[in-house]
C-alpha cells in the first residue's frame, strides 16, 4: 500500500508545532541548505582558523619577503598571486603575508563583528519595539520617531564621523588605542543603526497581538506588565524576529566590511575582509587575485546569509512569497 | 610622493665646499650665464601643460617653499637670485636676479652679489634691492612663516638680535647692505660660508615689496617675478597659470615659457594618478605628475620600450634610515642588536623593492666620494646580504648588561612608511623584542619624535634626509652633532648622539680646509654607525616620473632631484 493511501486510511494524525513545520520546509528547501552550507564553511574556516597557522607554519602576520619579486615588491614570484602549496590564496605584494591566513582570520575579525553587532541591535531593537507597541501613547510617538530620525541618517557616513568621537572617549576611559577601541566602536556603532529596523517590526507585531483574546485573559487575571511582555508577547514574535535577524546579519557584514574600507574600521595588521579589500586596491591591476579574495568572501557570504534569511522568511510565512 | 626636506641647524661649519656641485667657477659664470637659456630643441609655445598632484603645495610663499617638486615648480613665477639651471641634463648654479655668482673677498664671509636692472614684477613695477633685502627680512619671522630653510637666519651675521620683519616692523637688518645705486647687494655672514651662492638659490633670497607682503597669506598670491602669474588659486584643488607679460625672457638664465598656461589639479591619489598617466589617455597625454613617484605599477611600465620616453628614472637625495635613540638604549649590544635585526630587503620590498630604492651602507650617498665609506653595517656589506641577521642580533643581545627588550618605534603615517615600519616590527621580534608602534600623523611628526624625555620617547626613528648640497656638510653636522640639540629637543639629531671623541672630530672639521672636512665627515658617520650603533642607513629612494605623451622639455633637475617642468611644453 502507499504512504498516501495509508494517509487517507486515517493513521493517527501528528499534531505539528509551527516550528517544526518551519523546520520541515527549511529541509525541503535545496537553497536553504546550499547557503547553510556555505555559512558552515566560512564559520569553520574562522573556527579553526589557528589550525592552519600550525599546517602552515606561520602566521597571519607573518612577512614572507622571498616570495616576493625583489625587484618589484608589489609583485609576488608566481602566478595568480603567488598562489602554491604553500601559500594556497597567495601572498600580500610589499610584504609576503600569507592571503590565505589572512582570509581566515579576517573572517573572525569581520564574522565576529557583525554577529556582535547583529546580536546587540537586536536587543535593543526587541526592547524597544516590545516597549514603543505595549505601551503605545506618548512613549511610542517618542520612540517611534527616534526609530525614524535613525533610519533616515545616511548610517555609513554618520558612522565614520562618529567613530573618531566615541575612541576618543573611550581612550579617556582608559582603554588602550588600537583595535581594543576600534573593534568595540565599531560594534556599538553598526549596532546603533541596525536596532531601528527589528524595533519596527517588533513594535508592528506587538501592536497586533496585545489586543489577542490570550493577553486580554492575562490581563485579567491580574497579570503584572512584565509577564505580559515577556511571557505573552514576546514568544510569539520569535518567528519575525528570526527573520529580520537573519537578513540583518548580511547587511552587517557588507558595513563593517565598508567602514573598514573606509579607514574606520580595523587596524592593521589585525585581518579584515574589509581591511584585505583596500589594501589590495593599489593592486588591482598588478595582482588582481589578491582583490578577488577578499572580494569574492565577501560576496559569497552575504550572498549566503541573503538566501538562507529569506528561506528561513518564506518557511516561517510560506503566504510571502509562494 | 612629494618629501619635505628638513631644516638643517648648521653650527660652525667652516670653511667647506661642496666638491660635487661647486664645478661652477664665480668669475667666468658671471659672463656666461647672463645671456637667455638656449631654446629646448624641438619646443613649441602654447596649449596647457596639467600636473597632477596628490595634494596642495605646503607653502607657495617663497620663504616657507622646502619640497623638491614645489621648488622646481615655483621658479615659474619665483626668481631667486641665485638658481640651478638644468640644459641637456646637466646642471648649473647661475645668477638669476643677480647678475653674477657672487664675489667674496674674505673667503666666504662677507658675499656681494650684483643685481640685474630693470628686472619686473607682475605688476609692472621693478624689482629693487630693497625687496631682495625685505624678502630676507620677513624670513626671519619663522615663527609666522613655518617651514622653510632656516639658512638666511643660521648664517647672516645677527649682531643686533634682530627678530624679523613682523616682530620689529621699524627695525633694520644691518648685515645686508643694499649699494648706494642698488644695483648691489652684499651679506655679512657670522661665519664663513663658501657654498653661500647655493644658499641664496632658496626663496628667502628672492624679492619681495613689502607693500605686496600679507605675511602668512602670501602664499595663496604670490606676487610673480618670473614667465607666469597665478590667476587663481583654490586650495586643496587646483592652480592656474598664466603667462606674465612683464617679465623679460632675455633677462633670464633659467626659465623658458612654452605653455600658455599651467593647470595643477590637486587631490587625486596616488593610485588614480599612475593609472591615469599610464594609461595617457584624453588630458593625461599633457599631464605630468611631480609629487608621484610610479609605485605600485612600476613592473608594468619600468623597461616597458612602450613607455620609455615618458618614464623618467633618477636616484633620488632621499636616504631613509632608522635613529637609535641613544638616550633611551644606552646599552651598545642592545643598538647593535638592534642593527643586526634591520632586515634591509623586507624594509626595501614593503617600499617596492630594488627597482624603487638601492640598499646603502651609509647616509652619504657613494657620489660624495671625498667622504662616503664603504663600511660593513653588522659585519656584512648589505647589498650583498640585506637579510636580517638575527643569530648575531641574539647574540649582541645576549653580551647586554643593561638589556633593554622593549622599544618604541616611531614612524610617520604616510605613504609605505607604516608598512616598512612594520617590516622592522617584524624582524625586530624575530631577534627577541617586543615592539611598540607608534604611529604619528604625517604632518606632526620630526618634531614630536625629537623631543627629549617624557614616557614616551622613541627609541627607533624612522626617518630620512635629503642633502640641500652635495656634501658630507650637508649631511652629518645636521644629523650627528650634539651642538644642535638643546636639553629639549634632538632636533635632525633624531639618534640624540652625544660622544666626545666624535665632537672632538666635529670640532676639528669646523677649522678643516674643504677636502679634509668632507674625509673628517666621512669619519664621524661611520664611527657613529659602526663603533656607536646609533644610525642605520638603509636604502636610498629611486625615482620613477611619468608624464602624457604629449608633454615634451621635462629633465631631471639636479639642483632639487627631480623632474622639472620648467621646461616643459605641449607637442604638437
Amino acid at each position: 500500500m502507499s504512504k498516501k493511501a495509508s494517509l487517507a486510511v486515517g493513521a493517527p494524525i501528528e499534531g505539528r508545532s509551527p516550528a517544526r513545520m518551519a523546520w520541515e520546509r527549511i529541509k525541503k528547501d535545496r537553497t536553504a541548505k546550499i547557503s547553510a552550507f556555505t555559512i558552515g564553511i566560512f564559520a569553520l574556516l574562522a573556527l579553526t582558523a589557528p589550525i592552519f597557522t600550525w599546517i602552515l607554519h606561520t602566521s597571519p602576520d607573518q612577512f614572507h619577503p622571498e616570495t616576493l619579486d625583489p625587484s618589484f615588491g608589489t609583485n609576488p614570484i608566481g602566478k595568480l598571486g603567488g598562489i602554491s602549496a604553500q601559500h594556497w590564496f597567495g601572498v600580500e605584494p610589499r610584504t609576503g603575508r600569507d592571503v590565505f591566513l589572512r582570509f581566515a582570520y579576517g573572517a573572525r575579525t569581520s564574522l565576529s563583528i557583525a554577529l556582535s553587532a547583529t546580536a546587540l541591535a537586536t536587543i535593543i531593537g526587541v526592547l524597544v519595539g516590545l516597549t514603543s507597541g505595549f505601551y503605545g501613547k506618548k512613549i511610542d510617538l517618542v520612540l517611534s520617531r527616534t526609530m525614524e530620525i535613525v533610519l533616515a541618517f545616511p548610517s555609513i557616513l554618520f558612522a565614520l564621523a562618529v567613530t573618531p568621537v566615541f575612541e576618543n572617549l573611550l581612550e579617556s576611559w582608559g582603554v588602550p588605542t588600537g583595535n581594543a577601541t576600534r573593534i568595540p566602536v565599531m560594534i556599538i556603532v553598526l549596532s546603533m543603526f541596525g536596532w531601528p529596523y527589528i524595533a519596527r517590526i517588533v513594535r508592528g507585531q506587538v501592536i497586533s497581538i496585545r489586543e489577542k483574546e490570550f493577553v486580554e485573559a492575562a490581563r485579567s487575571i491580574g497579570a503584572s506588565r512584565v509577564h505580559l511582555v515577556f511571557r505573552e508577547i514576546l514568544p510569539n514574535l520569535w518567528a519575525p524576529i528570526l527573520v529580520t535577524v537573519a537578513l540583518n546579519i548580511p547587511t552587517m557584514i557588507t558595513s563593517e566590511a565598508a567602514l573598514t574600507f573606509l579607514g574606520a574600521g580595523v587596524i592593521d595588521p589585525t585581518s579584515d575582509w574589509g581591511a584585505m579589500l583596500l589594501a589590495s586596491v593599489p593592486f588591482y591591476s598588478v595582482d588582481p587575485t589578491y582583490t578577488f579574495i577578499p572580494g569574492f568572501g565577501l560576496f559569497l557570504l552575504v550572498l549566503a546569509f541573503n538566501l538562507l534569511g529569506d528561506s528561513v522568511r518564506d518557511a516561517l510565512d510560506p503566504r510571502s512569497s509562494r | 610622493m612629494s618629501l619635505k626636506k628638513k631644516a638643517l641647524a648648521v653650527v660652525g661649519a667652516a670653511a667647506l665646499a661642496s666638491t660635487a656641485l661647486l664645478s661652477v667657477n664665480a668669475a667666468s659664470a658671471a659672463t656666461t650665464f647672463t645671456t637667455p637659456v638656449a631654446p629646448i630643441k624641438g619646443a613649441v609655445k602654447g596649449g596647457t601643460v596639467t600636473i597632477l598632484a596628490q595634494g596642495d603645495f605646503e607653502h607657495l610663499d617663497p620663504a616657507r617653499n622646502y619640497v623638491g617638486g614645489t621648488l622646481d615648480f615655483y621658479r615659474l613665477f619665483t626668481r631667486t637670485l641665485t638658481q640651478y639651471r638644468t640644459v641637456n641634463g646637466k646642471t648649473d648654479l647661475v645668477p638669476d636676479v643677480a647678475a653674477d655668482l657672487g664675489t667674496t673677498k674674505d673667503g666666504g664671509k662677507t658675499w656681494t652679489f650684483k643685481l640685474r636692472t630693470n628686472l619686473k614684477y607682475e605688476d609692472g613695477n621693478t624689482i629693487t634691492c630693497a625687496d631682495m633685502k625685505y624678502g630676507v627680512m620677513r624670513s626671519y619671522n619663522d615663527d609666522i612663516l613655518d617651514g622653510g630653510p632656516t639658512y638666511a637666519k643660521d648664517f647672516i651675521a645677527n649682531p643686533t638680535n634682530y627678530k624679523g620683519a613682523y616682530t620689529e616692523p621699524g627695525k633694520d637688518l644691518p648685515s645686508v647692505i643694499c649699494s648706494p645705486k642698488g644695483d648691489a647687494i652684499t651679506f655679512k655672514l657670522a661665519i664663513p660660508v663658501p657654498y653661500f651662492p647655493y644658499v641664496t638659490t632658496f626663496g628667502a633670497f628672492s624679492p619681495i615689496p613689502k607693500a605686496k607682503d600679507t605675511k602668512q597669506n602670501y602664499e595663496l598670491r604670490p606676487l610673480s617675478s618670473g614667465p607666469y602669474k597665478i590667476e587663481s588659486y583654490s586650495r586643496g584643488k587646483e592652480l592656474v597659470l598664466v603667462r606674465n607679460d612683464k617679465w623679460d625672457a632675455k633677462t633670464d638664465p633659467v626659465r623658458w615659457n612654452y605653455p600658455d598656461e599651467y593647470h595643477v589639479i590637486m587631490g587625486a591619489d596616488q593610485n588614480v594618478i599612475e593609472q591615469s598617466l599610464i594609461s595617457d589617455s584624453g588630458n593625461a597625454k599633457t599631464s605630468v605628475s611631480f609629487d608621484t613617484n610610479i609605485i605600485t605599477n612600476l613592473s608594468k611600465v619600468l623597461n616597458v620600450a612602450k613607455y620609455k620616453d615618458r618614464l623618467f628614472n633618477f636616484d633620488s637625495a632621499y636616504n631613509r634610515y632608522y635613529a637609535i635613540n641613544v638616550d633611551t638604549v644606552k646599552d651598545i649590544n642592545v643598538r647593535k642588536a638592534i642593527q643586526c635585526a634591520v632586515d634591509f630587503k623586507s624594509i626595501l620590498l614593503a617600499a617596492g623593492g630594488t627597482s624603487a630604492g638601492s640598499y646603502a651602507n651609509s647616509t652619504i650617498p657613494k657620489s660624495i666620494k671625498a667622504a662616503y665609506r664603504n663600511f660593513n653595517v653588522c659585519g656584512r656589506d648589505v647589498s650583498k646580504k640585506p637579510e636580517a641577521q638575527l643569530d648575531q642580533a641574539k647574540a649582541f643581545l645576549a653580551k647586554a648588561t643593561n638589556p633593554k627588550t622593549t622599544l618604541r618605534l616611531a614612524y610617520r603615517d604616510r605613504g609605505v612608511e607604516p608598512l616598512r615600519a612594520a617590516a622592522l616590527e617584524q624582524s625586530l621580534k624575530a631577534a627577541g623584542f617586543t615592539v611598540i608602534m607608534d604611529k604619528y600623523p604625517s604632518s606632526d611628526f620630526y618634531a614630536p619624535a625629537a623631543k627629549r624625555g617624557g614616557a614616551n620617547e622613541p627609541d627607533i626613528i624612522q626617518t630620512s634626509w635629503a642633502f640641500d648640497w652635495a656634501a658630507a656638510s650637508g649631511i652629518v653636522y645636521a644629523l650627528f652633532d650634539a651642538r644642535t640639540m638643546t636639553p629639549e629637543d634632538a632636533k635632525s639629531n633624531q639618534s640624540r648622539g652625544d660622544f666626545a671623541d666624535l665632537q672632538k672630530l666635529f670640532a676639528k672639521a669646523d677649522t678643516s680646509a674643504t677636502a679634509a672636512q668632507e674625509k673628517i665627515l666621512g669619519d664621524i658617520e661611520q664611527s657613529l654607525i659602526v663603533d656607536k650603533a646609533a644610525h642605520v642607513s638603509v636604502y636610498f629612494e629611486t625615482s620613477h616620473y611619468m608624464a602624457g605623451s604629449k608633454v615634451g622639455g621635462l629633465q631631471v633637475d639636479g639642483g632639487y632631484s627631480t623632474l622639472s617642468v620648467l621646461g616643459a611644453y605641449v607637442k604638437k
